[in-house]
């Protein structure tokens, strides 16, 4: 049944591809849109290199891709990137844990506390429109330059967009489900349990999928700013050493791991609220 | 007026006022001293133009908006019925999206921590009951309106309720949904024995329906009139086209007619 439910959101996704029900000609477009999408990368990949070796600019500034790919290929062989890449992720992953932990007990608590959220909304509102990242050099100073700090850092830019996502979602107040709540005499809690918290998830899943990319910035940032060791440290030092295909080899590798975060937050975020989609 | 009083009332409203703005001008009420009984098993529905606090009027006997004066009492008792002992359905189906066909005819019974297995038979019993085979495990936006609702009513039933309040429930369906779900709701009826209180504003849903017909006016709303459906049951679809039929029909309208101009 879960799996039918997965087929049935495919089938309103247009990345997916050709379904049966689909008219042909619309698979047929995707298909060559896509072709097109591949033409681009191969066209700017070849101006690029065209451009870097006819010597209109540095090699040194513009690297050409051939060059990136094989530092790229070198260093996943020899298997530099793994163990700072590694790190970053580790510090990504336990910071967002814990802002998607926090915020959203947090988010719960305010939700069920009116008048508390009312007080605290205006500084919830002023933090979220801050630029959290601009706190990394001070939480570096305060928290020191391990992989806690990093962690902070991660969990502070992390925490908002989940805490006012949660609140967001749980402050929906749908007449009819009030009316058939009280109609069912349903508690407080069991409102919250099998109406509004349900009906949050939609939301709640925005500022994880949201949240779980700042994760990846916060990290790198904290290892630009100073915290030790990690994937942003080791982009730090070949800029250093001005070894720029390095850079980009790096950088490659979090295009990467972007597109798969933000890949796995799709594909949890359509299992967990499938029916959202749909709804409408 | 006899038809007022039935002998064995299961829900009483007496001398029962509403006004949202808390004056006591008599135009700014909503509900202004609406006096009705409502037997047990009965059918009564409730007509009149928008406005006339129709659906308020449900509303304070399901315990869902509270009133301003007056009384509402359940089975001799002052109070609303207890949420075990009605079932409302509303204008929309609002079931919930996430759970299944079956999870949201279930709900009550989560909610009220009835037995489960008990519910889960009458659940199924219900989507028998409403024609809705086959389609326990899907999801309310993979159903059409008509069956939403048909999910709804079998959602306020699965507790066996004594009481059912229903606001419009079919204004927002077709007229072929509509005349089917009349059928049903009908056979519902007799095989459940609940006494139903049905808002509508379509006079011949109401007249197919009905055991009695209260039609109300507007500013202040109170009760027009009060009309006897004397048609034998089972009713069917050739009963529209009944001369008694037809002669009830056109007693309602004028009630309403004469509602509308007082309004």
């Amino acid at each position: 049944m879960t799996n039918d439910m997965i087929s049935a959101v495919t089938t309103e996704n247009p990345v997916s591809s050709a379904e049966p029900g689909e008219p042909r000609i619309s698979s047929r477009t995707r298909l060559v849109n896509a072709g097109l999408s591949v033409l681009l990368l191969v066209v700017v990949l070849g101006v690029l290199e065209a451009v870097s070796r006819s010597g209109l600019v540095s090699i040194l500034l513009v690297p050409p891709p051939s060059a990136i790919f094989s530092t790229l290929w070198g260093g996943l062989t020899s298997g530099i990137y793994w163990l700072p890449l590694f790190d970053s992720l580790w510090a990504g992953f336990s910071g967002f844990l814990i802002a998607a932990l926090l915020g959203f007990t947090i988010g719960g608590l305010l939700a069920s506390l009116p008048r508390l959220e009312r007080i605290l909304f205006p500084y919830v509102v002023a933090f979220q429109s801050t630029p959290m990242i601009a706190i990394a050099p001070l939480i570096i100073i305060w928290v020191g330059f391990g992989i806690q700090s990093k962690i902070v850092v991660v969990t502070v830019v992390c925490f908002f967009p989940i805490l006012v996502n949660t609140l967001q979602g749980l402050r929906l107040r749908d007449r009819d489900r009030q009316e058939l709540a009280i109609a069912l005499g349903a508690t407080r809690w069991q409102v919250f349990r099998y109406i509004r918290l349900p009906g949050s998830m939609p939301y709640v899943f925005a500022g994880l999928h949201v949240s779980a990319i700042f994760a990846l910035i916060g990290a790198i940032v904290a290892e630009f700013v100073g915290a030790r060791g990690g994937i942003g440290t080791m982009m730090n030092e070949q800029r250093a050493l001005f070894n720029v295909p390095g850079v980009f080899a790096i950088l490659i590798i979090l295009m990467v791991v972007g597109l798969t975060v933000n890949l796995l937050m799709k594909a949890l975020e359509r299992r967990v609220t499938f029916w959202s989609r749909e709804k409408n | 007026m006899k038809t007022n009083r039935p002998t064995d009332p299961i829900l009483t409203v007496e001398n029962l006022s509403k006004s949202y703005s808390g004056s006591t001008d008599p135009g700014a009420l909503v509900l202004s001293s609406v006096n009705l009984s409502i037997a047990k098993s009965e059918f009564v529905s409730i007509i009149g133009p928008s406005g006339c606090g129709k659906t308020t009027l449900m509303k304070i006997c399901a315990g869902l908006l509270s009133k301003s004066g007056g009384t509402v009492s359940f089975a001799g008792k002052a109070g609303t019925p207890p949420p075990s002992k009605m079932g409302v359905v509303f204008q929309s189906a609002a079931l919930l999206p996430w759970r299944t066909v079956l999870a949201n005819i279930m709900l009550p019974a989560t909610i009220q921590h009835a037995d489960m297995d008990k519910a889960r038979q009458r659940a199924r019993e219900l989507l028998d009951m409403l024609n809705l085979k086959n389609i326990e495990s899907k999801y309310p936006w993979e159903l059409s309106g008509g069956m939403q609702q048909r999910v709804s009513i079998a959602r306020s039933l699965v507790l066996e309720p004594e009481v059912l309040f229903m606001d419009e429930p079919f204004g927002a369906l077709d007229a072929m949904t509509r005349e089917k779900l009349n059928l049903d709701l009908q056979d519902i009826h007799t095989r459940t024995g609940a006494t139903i209180m049905f808002v509508t504003h379509n006079i011949s849903e109401a007249v197919f329906l009905s055991d009695r017909i209260v039609a109300m006016a507007a500013r202040p709303g109170r009760i027009a009139d009060i009309i006897d459906v004397d048609l034998g049951r089972p009713r069917t679809q050739d009963s529209y086209v009944d001369e008694d039929f037809r002669e009830i029909e056109t007693r309602v309208r004028n009630s309403f007619d004469r509602a509308a101009a007082l309004a």
